[in-house]
């Protein structure tokens, strides 16, 4: 997920206060906790939607696929 | 032997600050970024630095005394002192050509220029009023409104003889664009009679090779990141280095040339084996810990890892935190 967004072209869409959030995270560590991973997802739907669908996918988290795709829909 | 990463602000700040955390994660020791008016501010790229890292030493690598006057560079690093207390060390030097001219800035009177902006940085710093009437600037009464709350290393960008041996009189440190052990070697004799100039021993003047670096576990790919950066390396290269490594001027010509008229595809496939060589160190994790034993066997104490570090930023850092730091902490590879 990290590769993801640290790659993608749509990067400019990373708002600020949540770059810095993941940041403070990273910094202590955190990335790989509930509320770190919580945070890396929004990043990965705001920046790159389908990949974080099919990477979800790929890691059998249906649950988490069907939320987001309804978010998108949305 | 200290090791080094340098970032070139080029990317979006949150980047180069997640890479920024990263490499003090794989245990580098400094961390630089680099000062060219077309990229973002050094020291706001510093400041979120300072506010995200814990123990690196990081600083501008390096600024220039031409577009900032050494009292505003002095208020820059000593404020992010306040915010990382000993962490904060102050790279300097007379900056980068290309960029200067675009601005119609240019380079008068270099070693003039850095002989006085180191003094007045060193003494405002200390909390000293400054009372400097030069031939470059004249600073009567100036001081800080708040303490400084510790030494603030100076490391100066040199490159000839001569600024060779002023950056060693002067500096706690001498950073050298250099990445191979020939040209180390030639600095080398000059750092050590700056030093002696100053009284000072030789091994104390820190002596940072800052390289054009590119490690990947593909050595084609890590070799297909640096050619860029050698192609234009090899285009503004002295004529005495170009002979060092039995580079001909012609070639080093042919490279510029296509620059100029911006054909890079034809730039860089003038890239040699021989240029690579001679101006960067790349390849897999393996072979640049070969490489950089040579500058660790000839004195060089700070091992800096320019651009553009290999083809995908976090695995390279990754790679040098996991393969090539640790050899280096070990002893295992002298």
């Amino acid at each position: 997920m990290i590769d993801m967004i640290l790659n993608s072209s749509n990067a400019d869409n990373m708002p600020s206060d949540l770059a810095k959030t993941i940041l403070y995270y990273w910094q202590r560590d955190q990335l790989a906790t509930e509320v770190g991973l919580q945070r890396l997802l929004e990043a990965a739907m705001r920046l790159e939607p389908e990949k974080a669908i099919t990477l979800m996918e790929e890691l059998g988290l249906q649950e988490a696929v069907v939320t987001l795709k309804s978010l998108t829909e949305a | 032997m200290d090791f080094g990463i340098e970032f070139v602000p080029r990317d979006l700040y949150w980047k180069t600050t997640y890479h920024a955390i990263q490499a003090e994660k794989c245990g580098f020791d400094y961390l630089w970024i680099t000062d060219h008016f077309n990229n973002r501010n050094v020291y706001v790229s510093l400041g979120i630095v300072a506010t995200y890292t814990d123990k690196i030493k990081f600083g501008p690598g390096v600024t220039n005394p031409y577009l900032a006057h050494p009292i505003v560079t002095a208020q820059a690093v000593c404020s992010l002192n306040e915010i990382a207390p000993g962490r904060v060390v102050c790279g300097i030097g007379v900056g980068d050509k290309t960029t200067l001219n675009m601005v119609n800035v240019p380079q008068s009177s270099p070693l003039a220029t850095i002989r006085e902006s180191v003094k007045i940085i060193r003494q405002i710093s200390s909390g000293e009023d400054v009372q400097h009437k030069g031939e470059i600037y004249n600073v009567s009464g100036a001081r800080f409104n708040f303490r400084v709350r510790s030494k603030i290393p100076i490391f100066i960008g040199a490159q000839g003889p001569k600024m060779l041996s002023l950056a060693a009189e002067l500096g706690d440190g001498v950073l050298i664009n250099a990445s191979h052990p020939r040209d180390v070697g030639a600095a080398k004799q000059f750092i050590d009679q700056g030093a002696r100039i100053a009284d000072k021993n030789p091994s104390s003047v820190e002596v940072a090779a800052y390289t054009s670096f590119s490690v990947a576990e593909d050595p084609k790919k890590a070799t297909k990141a640096v050619l860029p950066v050698v192609a234009y390396i090899v285009a503004g290269c002295p004529e005495v280095i170009l002979q060092r490594h039995g580079i001909s001027k012609e070639a080093s010509t042919e490279i510029l040339d296509a620059i100029s008229h911006e054909k890079w595809k034809d730039a860089f496939s003038k890239v040699t084996p021989e240029m690579i060589e001679a101006f960067s160190i790349c390849g897999t994790a393996d072979e640049c810990i070969e490489k950089i034993s040579k500058l660790l066997q000839i004195g060089v104490t700070q091992f800096v890892a320019g651009s553009p570090i290999g083809p995908d930023m976090r695995k390279s850092i990754a790679l040098i935190g996991q393969h090539i730091l640790p050899k280096f902490r070990e002893g295992d590879a002298m």
